[in-house]
Order: structure tokens, then C-alpha cells, then sequence
């Protein structure tokens, strides 16, 4: 039986908002790459969550939310978190934490008809995905893509 | 060869000294253990118990052949974060090692692992040849963060045969084997091989014939007894059925997979309706959803779990609560039966090679053969005879309540993704499972066909081969 309470109620952006605060930060980006200094080694992660999106750069994914729901679904032998992510009455992303470390490691992503369209996992333990399905309308597996790309 | 096993006593478990305990361990065998331990921490304290159960390595192993053996483990009911780890580990003089460790973290419930283990003896030299003192352990070692070490729960010890010579040598091996010490082969008179064409005076191996014709020599007849086959055909044996049972096992997930997803579009359809509130359609949909999930559930398929929730969430509305009552009444449909076996699969193994057995088994593909499940289930809600759809406006209300605005659908439809996930990634094993276990399925018949060469010679040569 799964328990959930909504945890998060994000001011809702709209979608050109979203673009623009995107646009700038890569603004920004590009600005300080330019900058003298060490160079960085700090490898970005796959998958960025924030208060309003879900990014997966390399992927060219970028989901907007307003909403979280948390609970947990449980299975006959583990408890599995799940965090629920909402764009208005639309779900939109999943998080998962199925093997209850703290960290999630199975993420799915859907389109407005709420069909599968990306499934990712973590199957190395850090807490970034590094394995990710593409599906088409009919949820057949059409691509798959190990992270980071190559 | 395998001389001892020793599974580690009580006596010898021990707790950590941040952590003391009481551990105690309930159930102890060849091949099994279960471990209860009492602690007290910082933390609270708490109670864990863990088990495991393993299959014992073979017999026989030759030095350079890799053997493997199946392990698994369990950890239950612990109340702090746990990892826990098998570890194959092998030890020796010079010995090779080859570990393959299972990490799992849970803090709550119940975590389980298997792990195959493989190992590969060194090559001994002949000077060892008929020492007996033991050349070679092998151990299972488990590691929980409440031990300091590893502590090894069985350990496995091969020594050299009394004769001096391997008793039994693996696929790999370059040497010609001899056998497990019986010949179990019915080997043709000897005179009677020169003749066949098999051997040439000189008992030298005719390769070409031998090639096509050694199968008839072999132990891979099944009408000799299992028991009674050689060491190599019964491992064959034992491998083309680990194989079939995989891939029956794959065949009924990927079946499964295709059941779970009609059941999505289903569900799907019925949210539609329910945003619509198209009422005749709407109930029409819902009343094959609940026929659909139950029947699901009392075939034995634990997926209609999931779909459960969407009439649990309103059993206690009375009309709608009595209806579903009824639904859950009706007999479901007979499912079609998958048109392959285990059995069948294995004597395709044996018979065709895996790539064949496995062509034939995934022609009846498993997608339409879960299509063809949900059709028998689809097709007899048709002609089932539901409750009445004289359902009112407000509990219509309450379908949508329950159903979207709870968002009991959306639950319904992560969890099913999940499962399905799990699924997927259990036939992705399954697959790189039965590639390793081809080859070495290959490699003992190699063996095995060696050694009908070798037994031949032998024959041949007692005969007085020139």
C-alpha cells in the first residue's frame, strides 16, 4: 500500500520562464569558461534537479515541476521511496530509491500521455544515472545510451 | 577433488567490539546457515538475521578449469543501515584469486543476493603429484559492517588424488583427462573400433569420422542414468538444464512485461474516460480493468497487485464496493499454455545447441504469447456479466476523486513502470547468465568428447595396438 503526502509546492513558472532563467545561466557559463585560472575537473552530474526542473544536459531532457509528491511502495522484500514529480495535474518525472541507501538510482520520465518515454539507472552506486532506454509511443526499448556520453 | 567441508561453528562468529551481541546461529548445514544476532549499539541496538544457503562446488576440479558454484543470501529484519557481502575467495600456495563480491545497503525489510562464484585452480606441477597435504581451499566469506573481517561461513578443501593424477580433468585443460574413476561409456570391442574406421592400427584417432560419429560413444544418452554418466556429461547435463530453466524463466518475464503493459493501456483508457465522463464508456472500462486485474491475480501472476489498488481505493463506497465484490467472484478465463517447456528447451539444448533451442523458444515470442493471455482475459470480460450500470452521478464523484485526484492512476502506473523495470533487468541477466553457462556447456562437451577419444585409445592399446 503506498503512503504519500505531498511535500513540495513549488510557485509555479511558466514555461518561457523557465527558458529564460536556462538561457542566462548558460550565459553565465560560457562567460566564466572564458575566465583565466586552474582548469576545473569537477565532472557535471547527468541528472540536475532544482526547485523547478529536471536536466539530463547531455540528453538534451529538460522537465519543468511545481509539484513533489514523496511516499514508498512496498514490495515483498524491500521498501521502495518514491519521490513523484508534477507539472500542475500532469505527471511529468519518478525518482526512485529502490534499494533504500538514501540516494535514488531509477528514474523515468513520461510524455503528456503519460507513456514512458525515458527510463534511467544507476548501476554504479553514485547516484547518477548512467544507463538510459529510450522507448517509442508503443513502450518498445528504441535506444539505449550509457552516461556519460562518449 | 573435493576431500572436506567445514562450515564455521557458532563458536567461531564474532561480533564487532563497538557492537557486542549474543549471535547465535539457528540452523547450520552443509549447505546452509542462518544467523541470529542480538547487538547493542550506539544506535539503539537491534536484531539481525542472516542467511545463507550455497551449492557445493564440484567435486572434481582440474587445475587451470574454471568451476563455479551458486551462492546466495539474505539479510532480514535489521533495523540500522546494512551492507552485507558474499566473498568467494581462494586461497592456497601461488593460488589464483577470483572474487566477486555482492554490496547491497537496506535499512529496513528484507535484502537478498545470489552471486555465481567462480574459481580456477592453479596448475600444479608434478612434483606435487600424491602429496597430501591440501593444495587448495576455497572460501565463502560473508562481510557485514558489524564485523571487523570477513568471516568465512564454509570452506571447501581439494587436495590431489591418492594416485598422483588429476582425478578429473576440466574442459580446459590441455592434458588429456582421465574420468571420474568410472568408465561409464559402452565402448565398442576394440577390434571392432579399428574396424569401424575409428581408430587406424596404430590407435591413432581417424579425426574426420571420429568428428561426426564420437556422440555414439559419448555419455550423452539419456538412457543411462544421470548418476551413472561420466563426471563431464554430467555436468553437461546439469548445464543444459540450468540453461532451460533461464530461459523459460526469461520467456514468462518478457510475457509478462507484454501483460503489464496491455493492462497500462487499459488503465489508460479508463482515466480518459474518466477526465471525459463519458459514464457508459467509463463504467464499460472500469468493469474490464477489475475483470482483468482479478483474473490476473487468481491465475497466480502477482502484477494484478498493482493494478489492486485502483478497487481497494473504493471497496468501502457500498454500491461500488458490492460490484467490485462480484467481479472478484467471477472465474477467470484458462490462460493458453506456453507451447515450450523446460524439458522441451533442454532436449533442444542437447539436441539443436543453445542459439537453435534458444531461436525456437523465442519463435513462439513472448510478446504475443502475453498478448494472446490478455486476449483470453479481454475476451471473456466481454462475456461476462457485470454489475449493473446504474451507477449515480456522486459515485462517479468518487471515481474521480479516488482515481485523479488522489492520483491513485499515477500510482498505479509508476509502479507498474517499476516492476516492469525490474523485469527488464532480470531477462538482461538472465541473458548474459545463459551466454557464460553456453560456454561451458561447449567446453564439456569438449570434454566429454575428449575423453571418448582417450577411453577409445586406452581400449584400442590394451588390445595391443601396434
Amino acid at each position: 500500500m503506498s503512503v504519500f503526502a505531498p511535500q513540495t509546492k513549488a510557485p509555479r513558472l511558466h514555461k518561457l520562464q523557465v527558458l529564460t532563467l536556462g538561457l542566462v545561466a548558460l550565459l553565465l557559463l560560457a562567460g566564466c569558461s572564458g575566465s583565466e585560472g586552474p582548469e576545473s575537473t569537477t565532472v557535471e552530474p547527468a541528472l540536475i534537479i532544482d526547485d523547478e526542473t529536471i536536466a539530463i544536459p547531455e540528453l538534451d531532457v529538460r522537465v519543468a515541476f511545481d509539484e513533489t509528491v514523496t511516499g514508498t511502495e512496498q514490495d515483498p522484500e524491500v521498501t521502495v521511496h518514491r519521490t513523484s514529480f508534477y507539472d500542475g495535474d500532469l505527471l511529468v518525472f519518478t525518482a526512485y530509491d529502490t534499494d533504500g541507501d538514501g540516494q535514488d538510482d531509477l528514474w523515468f520520465e513520461y510524455d503528456d500521455a503519460r507513456r514512458l518515454t525515458m527510463e534511467l539507472r544507476d548501476t554504479d552506486g553514485d547516484g547518477q544515472p548512467d544507463r538510459a532506454l529510450r522507448f517509442d509511443r508503443s513502450e518498445n526499448v528504441i535506444e539505449e545510451i550509457t552516461l556519460p556520453l562518449e | 577433488m573435493l576431500t572436506n567441508t567445514t562450515v564455521t561453528p557458532t563458536s567461531d562468529l564474532e561480533v564487532d567490539d563497538d557492537m557486542p551481541g549474543d549471535v547465535t546461529v539457528t540452523e547450520l548445514s552443509e549447505t546452509s546457515m542462518t544467523v541470529e544476532w542480538v547487538f547493542d549499539s550506539w544506535r539503539g541496538g537491534g536484531r539481525l538475521v542472516w542467511a545463507f544457503d550455497w551449492d557445493r562446488p564440484p567435486d572434481v576440479v582440474a587445475p587451470g578449469a574454471v568451476a563455479s558454484f551458486d551462492a546466495r543470501g539474505e539479510l532480514r529484519k535489521t533495523n540500522l543501515s546494512s551492507t552485507f557481502a558474499l566473498t568467494g575467495a581462494l586461497v592456497g600456495p601461488e593460488s589464483q584469486l577470483h572474487l566477486s563480491n555482492s554490496e547491497i545497503r537496506e535499512e529496513t525489510g528484507v535484502i537478498t543476493d545470489q552471486e555465481t562464484f567462480q574459481f580456477t585452480t592453479r596448475e600444479l606441477d608434478l612434483v606435487e603429484q600424491g602429496r597430501q597435504k591440501p593444495v587448495q581451499y576455497v572460501n565463502l566469506r560473508f562481510r557485514h559492517l558489524g564485523f571487523r573481517d570477513e568471516t568465512t561461513i564454509v570452506r571447501w578443501e581439494y587436495r590431489l588424488s591418492e594416485s598422483g593424477e588429476h582425478d578429473d580433468e576440466g574442459p580446459t585443460t590441455a592434458t588429456p583427462p582421465s574420468t571420474d574413476g568410472k568408465q561409464t561409456t559402452t565402448l565398442p570391442a576394440p577390434g571392432s573400433v579399428v574396424d569401424s574406421g575409428l581408430l587406424d592400427a596404430k590407435c591413432e584417432i581417424n579425426q574426420e569420422q571420429f568428428d561426426r560419429e564420437w556422440k555414439r560413444y559419448s555419455d550423452f544418452d539419456d538412457r543411462i542414468p544421470v548418476a551413472e554418466r561420466s563426471h563431464e556429461a554430467k555436468q553437461y547435463n546439469r548445464l543444459a538444464t540450468e540453461i532451460s530453466e533461464l530461459a523459460v524463466e526469461s520467456f514468462a518475464l518478457q510475457a509478462e512485461m507484454e501483460v503489464d503493459r496491455q493492462m497500462r493501456l487499459e488503465l489508460r483508457d479508463y482515466r480518459a474516460k474518466l477526465v471525459q465522463n463519458q459514464k457508459t464508456n467509463l463504467l464499460k472500462a472500469f468493469w474490464r480493468l477489475s475483470y482483468v486485474t482479478y483474473s490476473t491475480i487468481k491465475t497466480g501472476n502477482d502484477l494484478g497487485r498493482t493494478y489492486e489498488k485502483a478497487f481497494t481505493s473504493v471497496d468501502s463506497f457500498s454500491r461500488l464496493g458490492h460490484s467490485v465484490k462480484v467481479v472478484k467472484g467471477l472465474t477467470p478465463p484458462t490462460s493458453p499454455k506456453p507451447t515450450t517447456t523446460t524439458e522441451q528447451v533442454e532436449t533442444h539444448v542437447k539436441e539443436l545447441g543453445i542459439s537453435a533451442a534458444l531461436d525456437l523458444l523465442t519463435s513462439d515470442s513472448p510478446t504475443d504469447y502475453g498478448v494472446s493471455v490478455f486476449n483470453s482475459m479481454q475476451k471473456e470480460a466481454g462475456k461476462a456479466v457485470f454489475p449493473t450500470a446504474d451507477i449515480t452521478d456522486e459515485e462517479i464523484t468518487i471515481l474521480r476523486t479516488q482515481h485523479l485526484e488522489k492520483r491513485v492512476i499515477d500510482d498505479i502506473l509508476q509502479e507498474s513502470y517499476r516492476k516492469n523495470s525490474d523485469r527488464r533487468q532480470r531477462v538482461e541477466a538472465i541473458h548474459v547468465k545463459i551466454v557464460t553457462k553456453g560456454e561451458e556447456l561447449e567446453q564439456w562437451e569438449q570434454a566429454e568428447k575428449e575423453r571418448v577419444a582417450r577411453e577409445l585409445q586406452a581400449a584400442c592399446e590394451a588390445d595391443g595396438g601396434e
